[in-house]
């Protein structure tokens, strides 16, 4: 949990599927997992796992036809998914507050910059105008963008990659949210720029104290900032712990097959490490283990049904794993 | 985009000589003499030269063409042969019942078609678009001159709601306008939706949504102004059209706007008349082009920008 213990978000049992031709493909199975004030719960695993489904869930902005289908997500004491929409905007942007992977295309082309952070501010916090022009400012001059009072009223095809994840970044914590949900902020951008949107983010979280929930495939940038990892696959937690835990010993075969596709420099070896095979489709998964087509580690009891959810160590060194493997071992 | 506008003049210029050039070139090779089309069959030939030689049309092509030019720019497009009424008096005339009607038909094809292109973009796949699609479909592929009919017979003579016929009142108005304004109304509300369904599954719909922003305010603030491109385009080209004046309609309804004089002077040879018609369709498309680039710009910075670079 986080430093104070506090828990900000709570999702329990979060089911969101997608109707498709071959039935229903659940991309979100079962998932539950706590998030505190100012800490950062940092969930990986590869496209198509449900990750970013997940985030929209939260916020309940899956696009149609996918729906959250069962299960709680509860904020300030209520169940948001029971919230009536009205509601449920007042904390979107507000409370809840999400960056998304795509810094060229989330930023509304014929608008400017300062036109679109200030109308949460304008929304939320109910300031006229002007004020919301001036806390737009400010909060360009809080992400580094030199010239704030030019840059606000500059449109977002003038400017570069990391400047416009700058800016949403700015939008999101223009308000002040408990919670903000990071879906992939720095994959769209060069390595250079990367470093600068992370330590910005931390900068902000730690000004802010809100609970972050970074989602990502970029295992370097879970270890740089998340104090907890979830690792998801096929739409359902695979292992879950502290980060010292999963990622210096990772009990799914998954995991280790995660980290050892991580390039590093300290080892020489001629190719890198691939996980073979793909994601499978979520409406027709195979039966026991979802992971066991892929798995090099398969035993009769993966094929059996699918593994239940081990947990190991106490609150401080908790580590969660679903794998036969690990149920067989303890 | 001062410079920008100035330089779509300028090119604006260009064109309407280049138009200029073309009616006169047509005018010309048009099989008839005007001069024998205007007098009678037993007029002497002595007649007709003297006639000829005061039309100006015994002078070489060229000085023929530079006097159309010279009166153009003073706004003297020449007499009918028929009525010898100024060319530019008629054209005044008819223009304002024209843009009576083009307006009136406008309206409704902007104002609903927008509407129940973005209604039915919000309500894609459900019974709301696909009755949208079915009356945008019918409203295409059906003749204006059937619709008029059937709007003539409904609401003028069963109904007796409104006159089938002339421009006594503003009420005359109202079924040619709907006739008009039903087929405009259906092109447009075909482009909007298809425009609005591309906008609407863009990231930053749902960065606004993230914002909590009510859907009302997602779709007009942050979806309507991106998809207005294609539309505007459209509403120029229709506007172009309206404003040219709709023959069909016209005919059917009596109405003595531009498309009936251009068709009035066509069927009888009237030169002068349908040379000054033609240039007018020229001049009408090209400013409605002009309005169509110079919106572009105010609705998107980013052609804006690149516009004024």
């Amino acid at each position: 949990m986080g430093d104070s213990g506090t828990v900000v978000l709570s999702v329990k049992n979060l089911q969101t599927s997608f109707p498709s031709r071959n039935g229903k493909a659940r991309a979100v199975d079962g998932v539950s997992f706590d998030v505190g004030r100012g800490e950062t719960l940092g969930i990986v695993g590869e496209s198509g796992c449900g990750k970013s489904v997940t985030a929209l869930s939260i916020i309940r902005l899956v696009g149609e036809p996918g729906r959250v289908e069962g299960g709680e997500i509860l904020y300030g004491g209520r169940d948001l998914l029971e919230l009536p929409l009205g509601e449920m905007r007042r904390i979107r942007g507000n409370k809840i507050a999400m960056i998304f992977q795509e810094p060229m295309t989330s930023l509304n082309p014929v608008l400017t910059v300062g036109a679109q952070i200030s109308e949460a501010l304008r929304l939320h916090e109910g300031l006229g105008k002007r004020e919301a022009m001036a806390r737009t400012r400010e909060m360009l001059a809080m992400v580094n963008f030199p010239a704030p009072e030019k840059r606000a009223k500059e449109y977002p095809h003038q400017l570069s990659g990391g400047m416009r994840q700058r800016v949403m970044i700015a939008m999101a914590l223009c308000c002040t949210p408990d919670v903000l949900i990071c879906d992939e902020p720095t994959t769209a951008l060069d390595v250079t720029i990367q470093a600068q949107i992370i330590s910005l983010i931390e900068e902000q979280k730690s000004r802010t104290g809100a609970a972050v929930l970074m989602i990502t495939h970029d295992l370097g940038l879970i270890s740089e900032m998340a104090d907890r990892v979830i690792v998801m696959y096929a739409g359902k937690i695979v292992e879950e712990g502290t980060k010292m835990n999963v990622l210096t010993n990772p009990l799914h075969p998954y995991t280790e097959g995660l980290l050892n596709a991580v390039p590093r420099i300290d080892r020489d070896s001629g190719t890198l490490d691939v996980i073979p095979g793909m994601v499978p489709n979520l409406a027709c998964l195979p039966e026991g283990c979802a992971f066991r087509p892929r798995c090099s580690r398969a035993s009769e009891a993966c094929l059996m049904s699918p593994p239940r959810f081990e947990t190991l160590g106490s609150d401080s060194s908790f580590h969660g794993v679903n794998c036969w493997l690990a149920e067989s071992a303890s | 985009m001062i410079v920008y506008i100035l330089k779509r003049l300028l090119q604006t210029i260009f064109v309407l000589w280049g138009a200029s050039l073309v009616t006169f070139i047509l005018m010309n090779v048009l099989p008839g003499d005007p001069v024998r089309l205007m007098l009678e069959k037993r007029a002497t030939p002595q007649a007709v030269e003297r006639i000829r030689h005061e039309m100006g049309l015994d002078k070489p092509k060229i000085t023929q063409y530079l006097d159309f030019v010279k009166n153009a720019l003073k706004l003297d497009l020449g007499r009918s042969y028929f009525t010898r009424e100024p060319v530019m008096t008629a054209l005044s005339r008819r223009f304002g019942v024209t843009l009576r009607l083009a307006s009136s038909a406008y309206a409704i094809a902007l104002v609903l078609g927008i509407s129940i292109g973005v209604l039915s973009a919000l309500q894609r796949g459900r019974a709301l678009d696909s009755a949208v699609r079915g009356v945008a479909v019918l409203g295409i592929s059906a003749p204006v001159f059937w619709v008029a009919i059937i709007l003539q017979m409904v609401f003028g003579l069963r109904l007796g709601w409104f006159p089938i016929s002339g421009i006594r009142s503003a009420g005359s108005f109202v079924l040619p306008a709907a006739a008009l304004g039903l087929r405009h109304m259906a092109s447009i509300s075909r482009v909007t939706r298809t425009s609005m369904l591309e906008v609407i599954s863009q990231d930053y719909i749902r960065t606004a949504r993230a914002k909590g922003l009510a859907e009302n305010a997602v779709i007009l603030k942050h979806a309507l102004k991106n998809a207005l491109i294609p539309i505007i385009t459209l509403a120029g080209t229709e506007l172009g059209d309206l404003l040219t004046g709709s023959m069909l309609t016209e005919w059917v309804f009596a109405i003595p706007g531009i498309g009936k004089l251009m068709v009035d002077s066509i069927l009888m040879r009237d030169l002068p008349m349908l040379q000054g018609t033609v240039l007018y369709v020229a001049v009408v498309f090209v400013l409605s082009n002009l309005a169509v680039d110079i919106s572009y710009a105010f609705i998107d910075p980013r052609i804006r920008y690149a516009k004024s670079d």
